[in-house]
């Protein structure tokens, strides 16, 4: 379990995080969403051990991070701009960590080498942004971390990458039960993969939500009525909107109650939809409370 | 609980070394150039004493290259190898790994060091190979260029790791270096040059701060032996207890640096400043450095003219301005922004150079008693030295110190009658040479040291010339200074040389006396004329002193402290029979007076 307390951090001043609190469970991978500049890479720099918090704590299994060895063994982490020492390749990287790292699997490293389109033998500086983060999703994963923790990790990426390096990630997850916590801008980049999500905004934790739970409380039902008849006014309507005789119908409920209410006005048609991670903020949260406008592409 | 780990990192070793491994390797082929090489390449060249190029030579090159080459060296070490204390991403992958800081900071300690004294013992190899070339081996000197190497490579890295801990950025982090490893000389170099331009007669001294200066202290007490009466260099000898004490301050900084290194956050790269605290002394020490700087460089522009009423609003103005310009300069530089201008700016600034003006006004009015004469009551001694043009050429007056209460007294009138015509003096030529130095030995301890120029074209500098003519020929002062130097020539290490003009071709000439000429010149002659009083006395302004004075100056000299000497210089009047017979009889020069020379010379 990552643990972040009553964080404080100052910069001239100025606070990047102001009392921020965060939870993420072993197992689970945490979406961290908030706009440029929110606090999400200084969040991250606590959670690696970089930076030291003016006040509060982040802990891991409820030791904390800074200057513990122990658990930073257990981090794998990728920045969103990709550390590597200057003239280094893929491969000296390799050499580097698996000195470091005790978990460090160079048989991992050979096999991984077929999942990704670079030579390992290739100055890391002379490749492109999404190549350099090829190259670190690489060394990472050979570490066999148990926590991930990915600081705006596909930027850079073509689609067709995107989509090999999530499924790499959440194949370390089923195999490894390794926790991951991710920092995006985007909250669509990351609804297909995360369970768990805080938004953060202005250095604070807006909110924190387990998504099955959050899903399993709201649902979106399509239906067309018959004539006279009238929406159930016994359900949490949150949302509704219409195109012609189809009604888009969101409320504050689970899946199957909904449905049972719904047959027994026997619908012409109708048909439960899964919300997106988007319309769950906009109508579960309120929306511009939260300042979801601006997670939104 | 925070881990316990060990200081070590051999993954984090290896890759360093690997990484940086060409630094050390160019360090060590500048030794290898600068000491071995140029030791046989020189000798092959001019055929010299063999003994001296293979025992004083490699010293002396490890010692005056070395401390230039360790300085060097140090800071781009520390801006190499610790370099990714500057640079965000690598400062953050250092800071990520599972590796303590304290581990991290021991481990590139052992690897800079492990690579600067490499380079040490590969030059002391190549040394001995050298000596093998030139056919003479002396294992003890290779000893002692390797551990001097080593001290001087402690000195500085050290202390620019120290440097490099307070700054975040690797523009700033030889500057910072440069400026601290030169805080104590430029110290002196700055406030003495101003407290002497607005305080009459104020000689800075030496600084007590002259020690945080390393590389001006140790190149002055370098291994060598020069000795000027003789032209020549005498045996090389290390000044190993100022060496190892810079060394052992070089340790204690590396622990400083270690200390900072563990506090030091790494939001801070970047940063003209890494820790909040020195803020405020960096504002400062800029507001300071910039006041003197452009005060004092405004001498160069006006071309040192200190006796002009016009120095002191200039300088005054200048500070001021100077000031002004550092403050705000350290305030965009720690803010990164010329937006910096701000109610508190305006009140830390105004508050700043009020001090400094302040400082000056004080330095004018003597608010701090910088010009004053010390009461009679709390003076041990006065040392009185002064230095003059006679018609023919330069000469000086053998610094004497006495303790006699009526001749203080006359030289604290003598000092008052110079004060009270600060005016007329402030206006002598430098070029004139007249020159009074009065240092008074308080009973405290404490040194006050004094220096006039002597404006003797008008009546009253002559008048104030008079005065020290009557302190110089007192009977205290005679009799002090007869008691100088015949400790002086009882001394072993005594040199001696006679130094004479020849009014045919009008120029002077030296004669280096050998042991055994000055042995007998000291024993049979300057010690009976001194005994007569025919050889103390001084008039320095009067022509019936120079037609009874030969042309001749006995100088002498003996090394004090290391590269210190105490000098003598007597003149040879008509009266000083056995000295001038001495000199007629051995050196055959013409006995012609100073007033005799000066018409011939017309």
């Amino acid at each position: 379990m990552i643990d972040a307390v009553n964080v404080v951090k100052r910069f001239d001043g100025f606070a990047a995080l102001n009392h921020f609190n965060m939870h993420v469970p072993d197992g689970s991978v945490y979406g961290l969403i908030g706009p440029n500049g929110a606090g999400k890479s200084t969040i991250i720099r606590h959670v690696t051990g970089i930076y030291r918090p003016d006040s509060g704590e982040v802990s891991i299994d409820g030791r904390p991070v800074y200057e513990n060895n122990d658990i930073k063994k257990r981090i794998g982490y990728i920045a969103d701009e990709v550390f590597y020492f200057p003239q280094a390749t893929t491969a000296d990287m390799a050499r580097f960590y698996q000195g470091i790292y005790p978990r460090f699997d160079s048989v991992r490293f050979e096999k991984l080498k077929t999942a990704f389109e670079i030579s390992a033998d290739h100055p890391i500086r002379k490749l492109s942004r999404g190549q350099q983060k090829q190259s670190a999703f690489w060394t990472v994963l050979a570490m066999h971390p148990e926590i991930l923790i990915l600081d705006e990790p596909v930027d850079g990426l073509d689609p067709v990458m995107r989509r090999q390096i999530w499924s790499l990630l959440l194949d370390e997850v089923a195999a490894e039960g390794t926790t991951i916590l991710v920092s995006s801008h985007n909250l669509r980049e990351l609804e297909d993969v995360c369970d768990h999500v805080g938004i953060i905004q202005n250095g604070s934790m807006m909110l924190e939500r387990d998504l099955t739970e959050l899903q399993d409380q709201i649902v979106k039902i399509q239906v067309v009525l018959p004539e006279g008849a009238d929406i159930p006014t016994d359900l949490p309507l949150v949302h509704m909107s219409s195109s012609g005789n189809l009604k888009e119908l969101i409320f504050r409920c689970d899946r199957e109650t909904a449905l049972d209410r719904f047959k027994m006005l026997s619908p012409t048609y109708m048909e439960a939809v899964p919300l997106s991670l988007e319309e769950i903020f906009i109508h579960e949260l309120g929306g511009a409370g939260y300042g979801v406008e601006n997670i939104l592409l | 609980m925070v881990s316990r780990t060990s200081f070590f990192n051999k993954t984090i070793f290896r890759e360093t070394l690997r990484r940086y491994w060409a630094i050390f390797a160019v360090y060590a082929v500048i030794l290898i150039v600068t000491i071995p090489l140029d030791m046989v390449l020189i000798n092959k060249a001019t055929n010299q004493e063999l003994y001296f190029y293979v025992t004083g030579f490699p010293i002396m090159k490890a010692w005056h290259s070395g401390l230039i080459l360790s300085f060097v060296m140090a800071a781009v070490v520390v801006m190499f190898l610790f370099g990714y204390l500057y640079s965000g991403r690598q400062s953050a992958l250092y800071a990520s790994l599972p590796v303590t800081r304290s581990s991290l900071f021991c481990t590139q300690v052992c690897a800079a060091l492990t690579g600067l004294l490499a380079a040490d013992a590969v030059t002391a190899v190549i040394l001995l190979f050298a000596e093998g070339i030139l056919g003479y081996i002396d294992l003890l000197v290779i000893v002692k260029v390797l551990v001097l190497l080593i001290l001087m490579n402690l000195v500085f890295f050290g202390f620019a790791l120290f440097c490099g801990m307070l700054t975040g950025s690797v523009y700033v982090m030889p500057l910072v270096y440069g400026a601290l490893s030169a805080a104590g000389y430029g110290y002196s170099l700055l406030f003495g040059e101003l407290a002497t331009k607005l305080v009459f007669g104020y000689e800075f001294g030496e600084s007590p701060f002259m020690f945080l200066s390393p590389i001006p202290i140790l190149l002055r007490n370098g291994p060598e032996r020069y000795y000027p009466y003789m032209d020549t260099y005498g045996p090389v000898t290390v000044p190993w207890r100022t060496l190892t004490l810079y060394a052992l301050s070089g340790v204690v900084f590396l622990a400083l640096a270690w200390y900072l290194y563990q506090r030091r956050r790494a939001e801070t790269v970047g940063d003209t400043v890494s820790f909040e605290i020195l803020k405020p002394l960096f504002r400062i020490c800029m507001t300071l450095g910039f006041a003197l700087l452009l005060s004092l460089g405004s001498d160069l522009m006006y071309g040192f003219d200190t006796g002009t009423s016009a120095v002191f609003p200039r300088i005054l103005v200048l500070t001021i301005l100077g000031g002004i310009l550092g403050y705000y300069l350290a305030e965009a530089i720690i803010r990164k922004s010329f937006r910096v201008v701000s109610r508190q700016s305006l009140t830390r600034c105004g508050i700043l150079t009020c001090l400094l003006a302040v400082l000056i006004i004080g330095f004018q009015y003597d608010w701090f008693h910088m010009a004053r004469i010390p009461s009679p009551d709390k003076i041990q001694s006065v040392q009185i030295g002064y230095m003059a043009e006679t018609p023919l050429h330069g000469s000086e007056v053998d610094t004497v110190s006495i303790t006699d209460p009526k001749t203080i007294e006359l030289c604290r009138e003598t000092h008052q009658s110079i004060l009270d015509h600060k005016k007329i003096h402030r206006r002598a030529d430098e070029e004139d040479g007249h020159l009074l130095f009065l240092d008074y030995v308080l009973k405290n301890g404490r040194v006050l040291r004094r220096s006039y120029p002597l404006n003797i074209e008008t009546e009253e500098g002559r008048a104030d010339s008079e005065r020290i003519g009557e302190v110089i020929n007192s009977p205290a002062y005679l009799q002090s200074r007869k008691e100088c130097l015949m400790k002086l020539l009882q001394d072993p290490d005594l040199t001696g040389a006679v130094e004479y003009y020849i009014p045919e071709t009008d120029e002077s000439q030296r004669y280096q006396l050998s042991t055994e000429q000055l042995q007998e010149l000291v024993t049979t002659c300057i010690v009976p004329d001194l005994e007569e009083s025919t050889i103390l006395h001084y008039n320095l302004d009067s022509e019936e002193y120079y037609k009874d004075v030969y042309t001749w100056d006995i100088a002498l000299s003996v090394e004090v402290t290391p590269n210190s000497y105490q000098y003598a210089y007597i003149s040879v009047p008509v009266d000083a029979v056995r000295c001038a017979q001495w000199i007629q009889n051995n050196l055959g020069l013409s006995p012609i007076t100073i007033t005799d020379a000066n018409a011939l010379d017309g």
